[in-house]
């Protein structure tokens, strides 16, 4: 790299894409990101457990994370969010998540563009993070991988009878959920076609039972498709793993059918409109035989 | 019951409840053909408060067929509800469950509802028989003044001495004659009577009281923007504070006072625990020994004799018969005072106790104050006395007269032996904690 950088400058490189493209031909994974602030921003809402595996293919990249087989986070970036995606096959492996959240942290606030490598299985994962500040600064990190742990795979039939979507403003949504009382031990969320449209009760204060319901016809709602009540508990800790997804999401897609499923969408933007997703799936809690 | 208001009013009624929140851990609530009312007590039992909203706030006010209702809640889960209330637009609160729970429906913006429904623990009510139109003293200010007095102190500091005199009040976080480690730093703010709106003190007093409970009603004030006044006799009777706005709301704040006799004698410097209904009692003797009746009776008509009249140059005296080791640093004698021990402050006031009682005949016989033969009392060993007059404070601080020798050393030990003994005795129990039976320790 030290080569081509020098050749750049000396002119004898015109083109500064031929960086990448003479030094990582035989990569399985090279590409390049101008402005990592969303992409570090999702990869913090999603370190809440130990390991996460991404995975990559034309479309673009996943990085998943699952905490115990009930809650799985993924972060979607599609290949058109960066401004270089050169992609071989469809490589997968796993890394600390929260090892990488702090690579990219490296440089503090300061806005960097990053390079994400990747030669091929064993290899480690290597991160080239340039600040727009200071060209005369630059980090190299690379940061081992394991083979690619497998994951659980939840899926809400599209097709049920009993699905429900609802779309709304992120902020309004984060504000709500930030009220809930944090003592509380279980949520129980209830989406109905008849009032209380949309209710997220906490459960587990004493003394107190306290609840927050949002009309359909409200302003933060922006979709609202329900065809059955659902009525389903889960346990306040898992809701509060999505919280950072949720602060700096702009809009938020909440799906769940009979089973109590909840999937979480979380649309993130960037800077120049460009987005990437988040999504999350949380299991019930089930019903215990006092209820 | 079930009584609604909007926004506005229900953003005061939620400043309240953290007012409230500040100085117990239970609300009662209390509903009658006036208005409601919101009360909360104190775990010692030395602060009651009562926030009392009119009827007029309420958009609708129902009451139950009996008339009136009462209820203690636990305040945690009221915090809870009422703690962001940017987004209501209206609030209602009603009784369901048949009457054991009270439920709280905040309507928001962004069609949003918030609900609570509060277990109720019981039905009791706190009452006070402590009067509250008869202090002889009342002083009234704008919630800034008393902001002011607040910041002025520590958040730290438990309590805050007020010495109302005819025309200034001293707040102070000391009080006068008290023997305190090296470390403390005492300070003391003055403010003359035409700062505050109204001021009418019939007779000078030094009171104490605790300053956590004044300061969560002080931030109400400040909330309501309504000025406070503060209601009082003398040391040991109760401490009123009173917040009124427009009509609408009324707010008393009831402190127990520290009482004289417990002033100064303490080694360690921490009030008594006073309960509310007897506000002249002598609240628990300290098994210390403390100096002989007489010698406290000697003191209290100290304080009361020359607190009159004699504002600055009392002060002043105070500050030299007392250690001032945190005293700028060119008081040298005081420093000696304090690293030798408090034999000397001691000795003083075993002296002065017998010099007070003898002034004090002489100015109840003439009336007339006699700054100067008070100082001259004390300072009766080498130095003269300078020329006192209440004016010199500025040169007196910086040549105060070399402190009297060490003399009657074994006289002073066996009379004041407690103050050579360690400062914490296990057996007393801490003010704060609740007394859940007296004392049946015959030991005084």
């Amino acid at each position: 790299m030290q080569h081509s950088k020098v050749l750049y400058e000396k002119g004898i490189i015109k083109n500064r894409k031929m960086l990448t493209q003479s030094q990582y031909e035989d990569y399985q994974m090279a590409c390049h990101l101008k402005h990592i602030k969303t992409f570090y921003s999702s990869i913090k809402a999603i370190c809440f457990s130990d390991f996460g595996t991404l995975e990559a293919n034309e479309d673009g990249i996943l990085i998943s994370v699952e905490q115990g087989k009930s809650i799985q986070a993924t972060l979607f970036i599609s290949a058109a969010f960066f401004a270089e995606f050169r992609i071989d096959g469809s490589p997968s492996f796993s890394v600390k998540i929260n090892v990488l959240a702090e690579c990219l942290s490296l440089f503090g606030l300061s806005d960097c563009s990053v390079r994400i490598l990747y030669k091929g299985e064993g290899s480690p994962l290597l991160l080239l993070l340039e600040p727009h500040d200071d060209d005369q600064v630059s980090t190299e990190c690379s940061i081992k991988t394991t083979n690619m742990e497998e994951l659980m795979e939840y899926d809400l039939d599209a097709n049920s009878s009993s699905l429900n979507t609802i779309f709304m403003r992120g902020p309004d949504l984060s504000n709500i959920f930030h009220e809930l009382d944090k003592a509380a031990d279980e949520f129980e969320l209830t989406i109905s076609p008849l009032k209380p449209h949309f209710r997220i009760t906490t459960l587990g204060v004493m003394q107190a039972e306290t609840s927050v319901e949002v009309a359909k016809s409200s302003d933060m709602v922006i979709l609202f498709n329900c065809r059955e009540t659902t009525v389903a508990r889960y346990k306040s800790q898992q809701i509060k793993l999505t919280n950072k997804a949720m602060q700096v999401a702009s809009k938020v897609a909440i799906k769940t059918d009979a089973s109590g499923l909840l999937e979480l969408h979380f649309m993130m933007n960037a800077d120049d409109q460009k987005e990437m997703y988040v999504r999350y799936f949380i299991t019930p809690l089930l019903e215990t035989e006092d209820n | 019951m079930k009584c609604t208001l909007e926004g506005g009013n229900a953003r005061v009624i939620a400043k309240a409840i953290q007012s409230l929140s500040k100085v117990g851990k239970e609300l009662f609530i209390e509903a009658d053909v006036n208005g409601l009312r919101m009360r909360s007590i104190n775990p010692t039992a030395s602060a009651v408060a009562n926030i009392s909203f009119s009827r007029c706030m309420f958009d609708t006010f129902q009451l139950p067929a009996i008339g009136s209702f009462c209820c203690k809640i636990a305040m945690k889960p009221c915090l809870s509800v009422f703690r962001n209330m940017k987004q209501v637009e209206y609030c209602e609160l009603s009784i369901v469950g048949n009457q054991s729970k009270l439920k709280v429906n905040l309507r928001c913006k962004l069609e949003t509802t918030k609900q609570a429904v509060i277990s109720i623990m019981d039905e009791l009510n706190i009452t006070s028989n402590v009067p509250t139109d008869q202090s002889l003293n009342s002083i009234r200010g704008d919630h800034k003044l008393f902001m002011e007095i607040s910041n002025s102190f520590n958040s730290s500091e438990e309590e805050l001495t007020l010495e109302a005199t005819l025309d200034t009040l001293s707040a102070k976080n000391y009080i006068e004659g008290a023997r305190v480690n090296d470390k403390f730093m005492r300070s003391q703010l003055k403010l003359k009577h035409s700062e505050f709106e109204h001021y009418q003190v019939a007779e000078g007093s030094v009171v104490t009281f605790c300053i956590k409970e004044f300061r969560s009603f002080l931030l109400f004030a400040e909330a309501l923007n309504a000025p406070m006044t503060l209601e009082f006799d003398d040391a040991g009777s109760p401490f009123l504070v009173k917040i009124k706005k427009h009509n609408d709301i009324e707010c008393l704040l009831i402190l127990s006072t520290l009482s004289a006799e417990d002033v100064s004698i303490s080694d360690d410097y921490r009030p008594q625990e006073i309960t509310m209904r007897d506000p002249n009692n002598t609240a628990q003797k300290r098994k210390s020994s403390t100096p002989g009746p007489e010698i406290q009776q000697k003191r209290r008509l100290a304080e009361d004799t020359t607190l009159s009249d004699l504002d600055t140059s009392l002060f002043q005296f105070r500050n030299r018969r007392t250690e001032r080791p945190s005293e700028a640093a060119s008081v040298q004698p005081a420093r000696m005072l304090a690293d030798g021990d408090t034999i000397d402050v001691v000795d003083e006031e075993a002296e002065e106790e017998a010099m007070l009682l003898a002034v004090s005949d002489a100015m109840e016989a003439s009336q007339i104050p006699r700054p100067s033969s008070t100082e001259v009392c004390f300072y009766n060993t080498e130095d003269a006395p300078p020329t006192l007059m209440p004016e010199d404070n500025n040169e007196e601080d910086e040549s105060i007269p070399q402190s009297p020798e060490r003399e009657r050393r074994h006289r002073v030990r066996t009379i004041f032996s407690r103050c050579f003994q360690n400062t914490y005795v296990p057996r007393e129990p801490s003010p704060n904690s609740q007394v859940y039976a007296p004392n049946s320790d015959t030991e005084d």
